[in-house]
């Protein structure tokens, strides 16, 4: 392969683990943007889209094996549910209560919920790598040089589709305009009787679905996946909404991509090792620097 | 508190607190002679070196109100800082002491100088990347700090005259020393905090507006408090570097610097006695709960919860509650009355 | 003059907070600054307060006129202009011994190493320190507090502790942004003797105050501000009789019964 080759393979590379960073990303902006808080256990919740999406599979029919287009929808979905509402739950147990506390005591309880899901994680399916079974196998389209296998068409298609019908849902829906009126001005969006607190609720519903569903694709790309995992794929997911300006919809998803695709040119001409420390390095100069991202807090006019 | 803890907080007060402090240090000088069980100390001595760290966590976190995720980095600098000395030019373990502190504080001077213009969450989310890539880097700087398989490192050992004394694996010299340590640290945090630095560092926690209103040079104090809190970190590592005869990655990551975060929201922000019993009592605890090995985890995150919903000033805590903690509502309600106060008469 | 404001202009995005204002205090002068809803008195104080930085203008302080205009907050301060807030700012988790104590922090000079090894200075200092802030404390009629919790304190307390915790950094030019609101009738005559006797030791006072007795009973000199621009400066008597300030006033009070 020439070197121009390898860029544009590195950029689809990139590409697709983006597209999974920005259905996070959508997470933590959503939540932040309506009740600024960095919401720790996102990363948890994400990784644990993947392991019900696993349980799912394994509790499975035989008629519905691999390949079978009806495994696959019902995998997305019940990991999809199940990972809403758990955000929802946790909301509820963890969040609600402090709602009218400081937002460092928000921010703790997060973390010690991030804690607690790792660990329950770990004891339903064990401390080691867990394997996922290969889907689409052997299946890939190449053009000229280059190789997009059927599952990363899969994941870029898919989450695009999710993200359209989030930003339909967003500007369309009188759900979604209350949505943003709250993240604007809450005081203003309960005065206008916004039921404020079913909106955080939204919220966390959908965020955390479609980290779940990010989750799925994630545990399905990677074929193995562990109780950590959540942790790591989090983090550079916030990197990656930060990254877009947090609060910011639009941002999380153009932050996502631009993200994955630093990091796939990264991993393709640094050493892999290290490949870690450039998603920190890029998060702390972004905070210390650009704190409002690429695109700025969203405006709404 | 009911009318009972009260008038039981008023009897204790009638005794000096002198001669309590007095009377508990005696105990633990002498409990190695009523327990002499290896196990025991080994214990003690952990929770020794957690409790100097929370002490120093306590001087950033509880006292200026910088949230620190990565301190185990801090932790990293000075348990490394010796391992390096020791296993590339031979120093050794008390030659070493200024050296580690020196590059632990010099880590957070340096860090601290560019982090400390960010504040609250995002201020936490940094320090937390720089926790990780000092880690990543340990692990991966193979030539320097052995990578992932560490590095051993000489325990410490005494000359005493016509006899050399070597501390080796046995407890009881290092329960003596991290006590005398966790002794220095105590007198060094307590003289901070009632000097015009302590009172500073809370006025910037409070109301960093209103303290740079009085002269106080707001930037200067934040990284003041960082770098005694990195320099304790340091000091901790040291210890932790001696007492272990090892060091290796795992034992500086982001786990630990929870740990260290949920043992001092436990005892209570800014709290001295507190951040030592929540370090005795969190470390403890896992240990007799050693069947429930695996669910350490799910304690420390438990306890950081239970913690924020129904006693966020934590056990010991009450009097010092700092600006990133008070109600968002209040602070909102008071900058708006800065802003619109004037509306609000006539 | 010990302070001298010229042509300090603040703009917030497009909307002009204040335009244009000069003032200037004498030493041991009470000068007073009243003025409608919103016409930028708070904004005028953090500017010279080194809060806010004005986009243009020249701020000058002391004996010798240097210029502080672009100086940060604590600079200000030390050079010797305290302030208080319209919504006391107290230290609510330390004792009203501490908040004072707070107070004096850039008139000490404790190094951290005598901090830890408790030299014979920092005694000495921190002694008078307290005896200081005992002191003030006494002179704002709250030494019988002096060791409960700040946030204990009842608001019109609050403002005095605060009065005090600003004249422990020594100033030669104190601001007051509104220490008589909220207050009952005695309080208010407490508070005008506190500053009449902070004005006797030879400290400016610039103060914004809506009660016109206490503005009228104290100043020497009145600035009336009125959307972001000074409309009128002149003694209490003229102030009062003067048409601008008056439509400026009543003006206000129309508009307020129309809406």
């Amino acid at each position: 392969m020439s070197p121009l080759e390898t860029f544009i393979q590195q950029l689809i590379n990139g590409l697709v683990i983006g597209m999974i960073y920005a259905l996070i990303a959508l997470g933590y902006t959503m939540v932040y943007g309506i009740i600024q808080l960095i919401n720790f256990a996102h990363g948890e919740i994400f990784i644990t889209g993947a392991f019900i999406g696993l349980a799912v599979f394994g509790a499975l029919p035989g008629a519905l094996g691999l390949g079978n287009l009806w495994a696959l929808v019902l995998m997305f979905a019940l990991a999809m549910a199940g990972c809403g509402l758990l955000g929802v739950l946790i909301e509820r147990v963890a969040y609600r209560p402090l709602r009218k506390s400081p937002r460092l005591a928000c921010l703790i309880t997060a973390i010690g919920v991030s804690f607690i899901l790792q660990n329950v994680l770990m004891l339903i399916w064990g401390p080691v790598d867990k394997s996922f079974p290969v889907f689409f196998k052997h299946s890939a389209l190449t053009f000229g040089a280059f190789r997009v296998t059927f599952m990363q068409s899969f994941i870029v298609i898919s989450s695009l589709v999710m993200m359209l019908v989030l930003h339909f849902f967003i500007r369309r829906t009188m759900l979604g305009k209350a949505l943003r009126a709250a993240s604007e001005d809450m005081t203003a969006a309960r005065l206008m009787g916004i039921n404020v607190e079913r909106i955080i609720s939204v919220c966390f519903l959908i965020g955390s679905a479609l980290g779940g569903a990010g989750g799925l694709m994630y545990g399905m790309y990677y074929n193995t996946i562990t109780f950590h995992d959540g942790y790591l794929a989090g983090i550079k997911a916030f990197t990656a909404a930060v990254l877009g300006g947090i609060g910011n919809v639009p941002g999380a998803m153009l932050g996502g991509v631009a993200l994955g695709m630093m990091e796939g040119l990264g991993a393709g001409y640094l050493s892999s090792e290290w490949k870690n420390v450039f998603a920190f390095l890029i998060l702390i100069i972004l905070l210390l620097r650009w704190p409002s991202g690429i695109l700025g807090k969203f405006r709404h006019e | 508190m009911n009318r009972r803890g009260i008038g039981l907080y008023q009897a204790t007060k009638k005794i000096p607190r002198r001669a309590v402090n007095v009377f508990i240090l005696l105990i633990l000088f002498a409990l190695p002679l009523f327990d002499r069980n290896q196990y025991h100390l080994e214990v003690l001595v952990s929770a020794g070196i957690f409790a100097i760290l929370v002490l120093g966590l306590n001087v950033m976190t509880g006292y200026c109100g910088l949230l620190n995720l990565g301190y185990a980095a801090f932790f990293a600098a000075g348990a490394y800082t010796y391992a390096i000395l020791n296993v590339r030019f031979g120093w050794s373990f008390w030659v070493s002491l200024p050296a580690c502190i020196i590059s632990a504080g010099a880590f957070g001077l340096a860090f601290g100088s560019c982090a400390l213009r960010l504040k609250g969450d995002y201020l936490a989310v940094v320090t937390l990347g720089f926790g990780e890539i000092t880690r990543i880097a340990l692990n991966n700087m193979d030539s320097l700090t052995g990578g992932p398989n560490g590095l051993t490192v000489a325990h410490p050992a005494l000359w005493l005259p016509h006899k050399r004394l070597a501390f080796g694996i046995n407890s009881l010299p290092y329960y003596y020393l991290t006590l005398l340590a966790i002794l220095v640290t105590v007198i060094i945090v307590s003289r901070l905090s009632s000097s015009r630095f302590g009172r500073a560092w809370i006025a910037i926690k409070e109301d960093e507006v209103a303290a740079a209103c009085l002269g106080i040079h707001t930037g200067k104090l934040k990284l003041l408090a960082f770098c005694i809190g990195s320099a304790l970190a340091g000091f901790a590592g040291w210890l932790f570097a001696g007492k272990q005869g090892f060091v290796s990655p795992e034992s500086f990551d982001f786990i630990t610097s929870i740990m260290l975060t949920a043992m001092l929201v436990f005892g209570g922000m800014g709290s001295i006695p507190g951040a030592i019993v929540a370090a005795l009592a969190l470390t403890i605890i896992p240990e007799v709960l050693r069947p429930l090995q695996q669910y350490r985890m799910f304690f420390f995150g438990t306890v950081m919860i239970v913690m924020m919903l129904f006693r966020p000033q934590g056990l010991f805590g009450g009097v010092r509650i700092f600006e990133e903690f008070r109600p968002e509502s209040e602070r909102i309600r008071q900058e708006e009355d800065e802003a619109l106060g004037e509306d609000l008469r006539q | 003059m010990i302070l001298e404001v010229k042509n300090i202009s603040k703009h917030f995005g497009g909307i002009s907070a204040l335009n244009n204002i000069s003032i200037a205090v004498a030493k041991a002068e009470i000068v007073g600054l009243i003025g409608p809803n919103g016409a930028g008195k708070t904004t005028f104080f953090n500017c010279i307060t080194g809060i806010y930085r004005p986009d243009a203008g020249k701020i000058t302080f002391g004996e010798y006129r240097e210029e502080i205009t672009h100086f940060a907050a604590h600079r200000i301060s030390e050079r010797g202009i305290a302030r208080t807030f319209q919504s006391a700012r107290v230290f609510a988790s330390m004792s009203v011994l501490e908040n004072v104590m707070a107070g004096t922090f850039s008139r000490t000079c404790g190094k951290l190493w005598g901090t830890l090894i408790r030299s014979r200075r920092i005694l000495e200092e921190e002694e008078a320190v307290r005896r200081r802030s005992e002191e003030l404390l006494r002179f704002v009629k709250l030494n019988s507090r002096a060791s409960s919790l700040a946030s204990s304190l009842p608001f019109g307390l609050q403002r005095r502790l605060e009065i005090a915790r600003a004249l422990a950094a020594e100033p030669r030019l104190l601001l007051m942004d509104e220490p008589a609101a909220g207050m009952n009738a005695g309080e208010k005559q407490e508070l005008l003797e506190i500053i009449r006797k902070i004005c006797a030791q030879g400290i400016s006072i610039l103060i914004i105050e809506h009660d016109m007795k206490v503005v009228m009973g104290l100043c020497q000199r009145i600035a009336v501000l009125d959307s972001g621009e000074k409309i009128y400066e002149g003694s209490p008597q003229d102030v009062q009789s003067n048409s601008k300030v008056v439509e400026a006033y009543l003006g206000k009070k129309r508009d307020a019964s129309k809406s």
